[in-house]
């Protein structure tokens, strides 16, 4: 097999990993949960806070459409 | 005994799924367990890639931590045109360059008058490179400017081929072999000062 010192540098240098892969691991997971729960938060009230809005806006135009004067009227 | 039942069927799986089925896997299911798998696999190998490139233990640390999150957020956009592992490790290298402009940490004292060298370049055999003595290669590497650096280790440390590297870099393969040759002549560079004697 053909020498590789560029690889013989990189396991070296993973081999320094051991020391804070648990603390690196925890962090990642504490992050990806905190993403998920944005995530879920997102997916929950987002639908929620369009079809109150597309809701309120129809009752608005309702009322417009109730508010314009009939032709017999004028 | 079943808990043992199951530590050995997770272990046999964990080793038999190839990255993307893990990656498919973690997309359909979500489930942690795909994440540790991936987690084992590649972690290490982003740290040595962060600490080669930011040469400080604690940067890498951050470093290996931004990755993993990035490369979590973008499963979905892994389209399998790539090994896996391709594109984990352009991530990586992506990042940390990124990282160093930021910092404008990206000033070598090697970088400037590179013309003279131009012809000792071709007389560097890629052999006479992967076998430079460890110590050297390292105090070699500090010194070379991190994209010259990151190139360098896609070619002879992932052993990425042209077309590879030219995902990786978003450049032209005829824009990639230039940037090989010129790392290549910054490391000689480098070398000849450190060491002619």
């Amino acid at each position: 097999m053909e020498k590789n010192n560029f690889q013989k540098l990189e396991e070296l240098n993973e081999a320094k990993f051991a020391e804070s892969a648990d603390a690196i691991k925890n962090n990642v997971s504490s992050r990806k949960g905190s993403w998920s729960l944005i995530g879920d938060l997102i997916e929950l009230y987002v639908p929620r806070i369009f079809s109150t809005l597309i809701g309120s806006n129809e009752s608005l135009t309702k009322n417009k459409v109730k508010e314009l004067p009939l032709k017999d009227d004028l | 005994m079943l808990k043992f039942l199951y530590a050995l069927l997770s272990n046999s799986e964990r080793k038999t799924l190839t990255d993307e089925e893990v990656v498919s896997e973690y997309l359909r299911t979500q489930n942690n367990y795909y994440f540790e798998i991936l987690y084992g696999r590649y972690s290490s190998k982003i740290f040595g890639k962060c600490l080669t490139i930011l040469k400080e233990e604690s940067l890498a640390q951050d470093a290996t931590q931004d990755v993993m999150m990035k490369i979590l957020l973008n499963l979905s956009k892994f389209g399998g045109k790539s090994k896996f592992s391709t594109w984990v490790y352009s991530i990586t290298y992506n990042f940390c360059i990124d990282f160093i402009r930021k910092k404008k940490k990206d000033k070598s004292q090697y970088y400037e008058d590179v013309s003279q060298f131009e012809d000792v370049v071709d007389e560097i055999d890629d052999k006479e490179l992967l076998e430079i003595e460890l110590d050297r290669l390292k105090e070699i590497m500090d010194k070379i400017p991190p994209a010259d650096k990151s190139i360098l280790m896609m070619k002879y440390l992932d052993g990425m081929s042209i077309k590879e590297i030219c995902v990786v870099i978003n450049k032209t393969e005829s824009a990639i072999k230039m940037q090989i040759k010129r790392a290549k002549l910054k490391f000689v560079k480098v070398h000849q000062k450190l060491y002619a004697a």
